[in-house]
């Protein structure tokens, strides 16, 4: 048995929508299912524990979305006032089994992907990465453990 | 003053838990504040439970049950001596140990807790993973609570509750289990638990 890693990612990115011809939300829910299953295929033993995005809005509203498995369907409350045309949005990648490295790797893939999908319609500029304490912290070693050895 | 420590791994519903318990609570009147932990530089779970107009205290970058165990025993006193609250609801990270938690509560020198009670969220859809995979911290959830929820009861298949609920009561045999979705919010073996609490 091994130890599975755990290393949090937090990430702040600034979403623009060029046109209006495209909901913000199919293209949000394509990034992060695309994320979460780019965890999955690429690291088959690691664990999406949750991944979790939220935008909130001056007129008070908000928008939380919800991966807990790439097998799921993205949990999503809340809504995007009808005529945004660029919103910030903040990313908690809780994934056990990646590498942080590993995973700002997955992310920019998934971003990447997407932005050719819905091309011209979005972009998206990372506003900042946060760093989160050493691993240490989140070594839960007598109670997270793993089937086979992990991808890295 | 009450402390309802609600706990469940990564995802498995806690904040939609937390939003409707703290409806309720301040629906009766009973002056409720959410204390939230939250692994990471930025809390996404507090800043939709602000939306939703509660009173949110936050714990970041760092797990309550081990490197935070101190901070939350701060927090709570400077809480409880700003606000008086009947209710403190505390959301440890998915990837807290209970235990350790409750061993970090028993520094707390505040005014007497009436009661500390630990609900757990199961997630019915994902419980067959997560018992293979992470299968002592699931337990320990399961261990420590005195009601277990079953969360997401409006997606998850008959087969799925029924081993959620199977798995709960052969490590918890005297806890009540009950169902909870945020679509049908507490049925009445749910409401009758939270009850005993609001007395």
């Amino acid at each position: 048995m091994d130890k599975m890693i755990f290393e949090p990612l937090a990430l702040e990115q600034m979403w623009r929508r060029t046109t209006k011809d495209h909901d913000w939300v199919p293209v949000l829910l394509d990034y992060l299912s695309s994320l979460g299953s780019l965890c999955n295929e690429r690291f088959p033993s690691s664990l999406v524990g949750h991944i979790k995005a939220m935008a909130g809005f001056s007129s008070g509203e908000f928008i939380r979305f919800s991966v807990v498995s790439p097998g799921l369907p993205v949990g999503v409350d809340g809504h995007i006032p009808k005529d945004c045309t660029s919103l910030t949005l903040t990313v908690n990648v809780l994934v056990y089994g990646i590498s942080r490295f590993n995973l700002e790797s997955l992310n920019a893939e998934a971003l990447l992907q997407v932005l050719y999908r819905w091309d011209p319609a979005f972009s998206v500029t990372a506003l900042k990465r946060l760093n989160v304490l050493n691993k240490n912290i989140y070594d839960h070693s007598n109670t997270i453990m793993f089937k086979e050895k992990h991808n890295e | 003053m009450k402390l309802i420590l609600v706990t469940g791994f990564l995802g498995s519903g806690k904040t939609s838990l937390i939003i409707r318990l703290a409806d309720l609570f301040c629906k009766k009147d009973r002056k409720t504040v959410v204390l939230v932990n939250e692994i990471g530089d930025i809390g996404i779970d507090n800043m939709v439970m602000r939306k939703l107009g509660l009173n949110v205290w936050e714990l970041l970058n760092g797990c309550v049950c081990c490197s935070l165990a101190g901070d939350l025993v701060d927090m709570l006193h400077q809480l409880v001596s700003d606000h008086a609250p009947d209710f403190v609801v505390v959301e440890p990270s998915g990837a807290a140990d209970p235990s350790s938690v409750l061993k970090a509560l028993s520094f707390y020198k505040g005014p007497v807790l009436d009661k500390i009670a630990i609900l757990t969220i199961l997630d019915p859809l994902r419980l067959h993973v997560l018992m293979e995979v992470m299968t002592p911290l699931i337990v320990s959830h399961m261990k420590q609570a005195d009601c277990v929820v079953i969360g997401k009861s409006d997606m998850a298949t008959s087969d799925e509750m029924t081993f959620a609920e199977t798995t709960a009561r052969k490590y918890n045999p005297s806890a009540p289990v009950v169902p909870f979705s945020t679509v049908q919010y507490f049925n009445d073996a749910f409401y009758k638990e939270i009850k005993t609490w609001t007395k």
